[in-house]
């Protein structure tokens, strides 16, 4: 992919920027605030990125658009708020939202790699893609994924394996996640029950009110998640009819056209007027059929792809209905122990040794869910070998990349992001990041440009910088980075006289106004093209 | 055992492919030939476009590979008899409908369109005596009026340009070939049947008289046909969205499964009409009234469309209702390229 041109704004102000070159591109100036920052996070933006502009830019008012080259086909994008339209020779492409975006970029631009996600198989969403070869300003934390909330960082991985198509896992995230959830019940309850055997021992009638208020609790929550789930269920049962019936009419549909593509042939259609039965549009020789069998094809194949479309909806429905009823099957099944705790309790309360059994019966539980971890992860080991040598292979890469720039370095890099409690500062932060970028070029081979804002910044010493300048030049995908100058390099012209780069300089914007009424007319035509009037 | 054919008219796909050409050449809406309203086919000429006062644009479309000047001189005799004939004032232009020609006859060669002063003087002259040789004239004749009002046209553009300037119209078949060159085909077999019939020897007394002839087509009839492919092409195409212009008339829904329905209906609605054979004459008469309606003012509103829609015109068409019509309207508008 190479960006050739950038623009944002609307019929007051606007900004061009199609000086991009393809190979290594600075964009610098010699003071903050002169919308680096709003040029590569708007160019994400158009990209089908999350918006992540700075406190003060109100991108609700402004239309963005990118104009860039992939496959030899030329792409023109127009973006405003979650509408995009997608300009590729003379069509044009209305997505009305975030995600139709992100499945015509799939089939069309680049095909994205898919994930299960939330234990549901899923397209990866632009904005964690994009991760793979952009690097924002703010919010960085190297011990987790930009943005993480909906994906997290094991996503992350998870879309490194789906790109090399080694993906798979015997258990989902999900699920070893409620294992171990429930693991830890287990637990507590296996030192909660030696503890009331001690106690038993104690008071009898203290254990008895204790035991009972906390098992009403207990049933009652159970009572609300096992309705939360039933509902859940009614719903999305109630969803899929929809969705077959819907199916059901599109089948119809198909057997009803092609009826009325038979032209009558028994008998004579007679013109009521002139007993002509030559019925034509207007009482003349020439006449058109309203269809041509291209058209006719057209709509037949669409009514079929909607016919996959709906199958595919029901498809996931279908498995979200099975996820759901088992996971009501497997709370019910917790609950038999629950209840025959409530009766033991009541019933025996005077034998303790019942408690004994019962703890016996809980480290059972603990032992055949621990068992079944085990079992998950030794069954993919084929799969997790090779995701493991992935991960090497880019931990080589990044360590490889982070000697050359610093020689002296003692930072050995072993994992994609840091432990919690970890996280790198300074020009650690900014060399991890650049490591991991060159890596996945490296590791991925990917199309994509690689792009960092502000790549210089927190004490980021020359030397080091100019090593990564000479990496940028030496790799054969377009980069874009910012940079801010100190003053005594902006008067020796840094970067205008860099080998082959192409150096872009804001500082004569001005501060926090890099929209101005000169780009208006130049924005006006592209906005033209998307036949966009009144913008 | 095998057998060639080779006694087959080979030249006849050739030359009505370019006739079309010729045909669409004057139909596109530049504003030139805007005034155009009929189209005759191998009546006066190869074509010749008329307009509402009679007016003609007379065109002899030649495909001949290596055409030189002096081949273009005798076959401008055509437009040349017509120049001398009797209705020698209605005729506004002669157009020479050609190939691309070779570089060195002409003084500008990036031009497509241009008069007989762009031929180098040699070429000009040889292309002169081409027409004096077949018209019989005596070499001191001054044809200087006659070259005023001849235009020289190559043909530089694929089929599709010509359908796509028809029409301005958005619409998601925009870059699928295929669909331009059924479009392309469908007009040339309509106006290869027009030929069909025997007119030689008949007599007229004026312009218009052509029309009872029968071997007309209206621009009008070119459009509507063009506009109702597209829309047909459209149909279902991308069914989940409605027309921005429809988006209004599903406020009545408050739930998005509703609209999700509705939207299917009308789709189904306009497949249905688009499949039916053998009800097409309505479903004509309605899209004609619709085209109508924003040939005189694209910005009009649907509902002032609807509003002046006969219902009956509606009732007709066995398979759309008022939902499916107003939906109708609101593709057409919403793919209407606006020039304003």
């Amino acid at each position: 992919m190479i960006v050739k041109k950038f623009a944002f704004g609307n019929k007051s102000e606007a900004f061009v920027e199609d000086r991009f070159g393809t190979g290594l591109n600075i964009i610098f100036s010699n003071d903050n605030n002169k919308g680096k920052t709003l040029v590569l996070q708007g160019l994400m933006f158009t990209l089908g990125n999350e918006p992540i502009f700075p406190a003060g830019f109100d991108q609700a008012k402004y239309y963005f658009f990118v104009h860039f080259e992939m496959n030899n086909q030329t792409y023109k994008i127009l973006r405003k708020n979650d509408t995009f339209t997608v300009l590729v020779g003379n069509t044009i492409n209305i997505l009305e939202t975030v995600s139709d975006f992100k499945y015509y970029f799939d089939r069309n631009i680049y095909k994205l790699p898919e994930i299960v996600h939330r234990s549901f198989p899923k397209l990866v969403d632009l904005n964690l893609f994009y991760q793979l070869f952009f690097i924002g300003q703010d919010k960085r934390d190297t011990s987790s994924i930009f943005n993480s909330g909906f994906y997290n960082k094991t996503d992350f991985i998870e879309m490194l394996y789906a790109l090399k198509g080694i993906t798979g896992v015997e258990l989902s995230i999900e699920q070893i996640k409620k294992i171990k959830d429930s693991l830890t019940q287990l637990r507590k309850s296996e030192t909660k029950l030696a503890k009331e055997i001690d106690r038993f021992k104690i008071n009898k009638a203290v254990l008895e009110n204790v035991k009972s208020s906390s098992n009403f609790k207990y049933y009652k929550e159970q009572e609300a998640l096992l309705k939360k789930l039933n509902n859940k269920i009614t719903e999305l049962r109630k969803q899929r009819n929809r969705e077959s019936s819907r199916l059901n009419k599109h089948y119809n549909l198909k057997a009803e056209l092609n009826s009325l593509n038979r032209s009558i042939s028994v008998g004579q259609v007679n013109c009521n007027d002139c007993g002509s039965t030559n019925i034509t549009y207007k009482s003349k020789d020439v006449t058109f059929d309203v269809s041509n069998t291209q058209v006719r094809n057209s709509i037949l194949v669409s009514v079929e792809n909607n016919i996959q479309i709906k199958r595919e909806v029901i498809s996931r429905l279908d498995f979200e209905i099975n996820n759901t009823q088992s996971e009501i099957n497997k709370e019910l099944t917790q609950v038999t122990p629950e209840l025959r705790d409530i009766i033991l309790f009541q019933d025996e309360l005077k034998n303790a040794g019942s408690l004994d059994k019962e703890l016996i019966k809980k480290q059972r539980e603990i032992e055949t869910l621990k068992q079944k971890l085990d079992d998950s992860s030794s069954k993919q080991q084929g799969v997790s070998a090779q995701q493991e040598q992935l991960i090497n292979a880019t931990m080589k890469a990044m360590n490889m990349v982070y000697k050359l720039i610093d020689e002296k370095g003692i930072q050995v890099f072993n994992s994609l992001f840091t432990k919690k409690s970890v996280n790198y500062s300074g020009s650690e932060e900014q060399e991890f990041y650049f490591a991991k970028l060159y890596a996945f070029h490296v590791v991925f081979k990917h199309e994509f440009p690689i792009i960092i804002d502000s790549f210089r910044d927190r004490e980021l010493s020359t030397d080091k910088e100019l090593k990564m300048i000479e990496i940028f030049e030496s790799m054969d995908n377009q980069v874009i980075v910012t940079s801010t100058l100190k003053r005594e390099e902006y008067k020796n012209e840094k970067y205008e006289s860099y080998k082959s780069s192409t150096a872009l300089d804001y500082s004569f914007h001005e501060d926090s106004q890099i929209l101005s009424q000169k780009f208006i007319s130049q924005f006006n035509t592209i906005c033209t093209q998307f036949s966009v009037m009144s913008f | 055992m095998s057998y060639v054919f080779t006694k087959t008219e080979q030249n006849n796909l050739k030359a009505s492919v370019f006739e079309t050409k010729s045909l669409l050449y004057l139909a596109t809406q530049s504003s030139k030939y805007k005034k155009i309203s009929v189209l005759t086919i191998d009546c006066f000429n190869d074509v010749s476009g008329m307009c509402d006062e009679e007016n003609l644009w007379d065109v002899q479309a030649k495909n001949e590979q290596g055409l030189t000047p002096r081949k273009i001189g005798n076959y401008l005799i055509t437009l040349y008899d017509n120049y001398i004939s009797e209705f020698k004032p209605f005729f506004q232009e002669f157009i020479f409908f050609m190939p691309h020609l070779k570089k060195d006859y002409v003084e500008e060669p990036s031009l497509s369109c241009y008069d007989i002063k762009n031929f180098k003087e040699t070429h000009k002259q040889r292309l002169i005596e081409g027409l004096k040789a077949k018209a019989n004239l005596s070499d001191h004749i001054n044809l200087d009026d006659f070259f005023e009002k001849v235009l020289f046209v190559e043909d530089r553009s694929e089929e599709k340009m010509y359908v796509k300037g028809l029409m301005r119209f958005q619409s998601s078949k925009l870059g699928d070939d295929q669909f331009f060159k059924a479009i392309f085909t469908e007009i040339r077999d309509k106006q290869t049947a027009l030929k069909n019939s025997e007119i030689e020897n008949i007599r007229i007394k004026r312009p218009s008289d052509v029309l009872t002839l029968e071997r007309s087509l209206t621009t009008e009839q070119l459009q509507v046909f063009v506009l109702n492919r597209f829309i047909g092409g459209d149909v279902f195409s991308n069914s989940r969205r409605c027309p921005a212009s429809y988006v209004r008339f599903t406020r009545r829904f408050d739930d998005e499964d509703e609209i999700e329905d509705h939207i299917y209906e009308q789709n189904a609605a306009l497949s249905r009409a688009f499949f039916d054979k053998n009800n097409q004459k309505n479903f004509w008469r309605l899209f004609e009234a619709i085209f109508k309606g924003f040939y005189t003012d694209q910005n009009k509103k649907v509902t002032d469309i609807m509003n002046d829609i006969r219902v009956n015109l509606i009732d007709k068409v066995e398979h759309m209702d008022f939902d499916s019509t107003r939906f109708l309207v609101a593709m057409v508008r919403d793919g209407l390229i606006n020039d304003s």
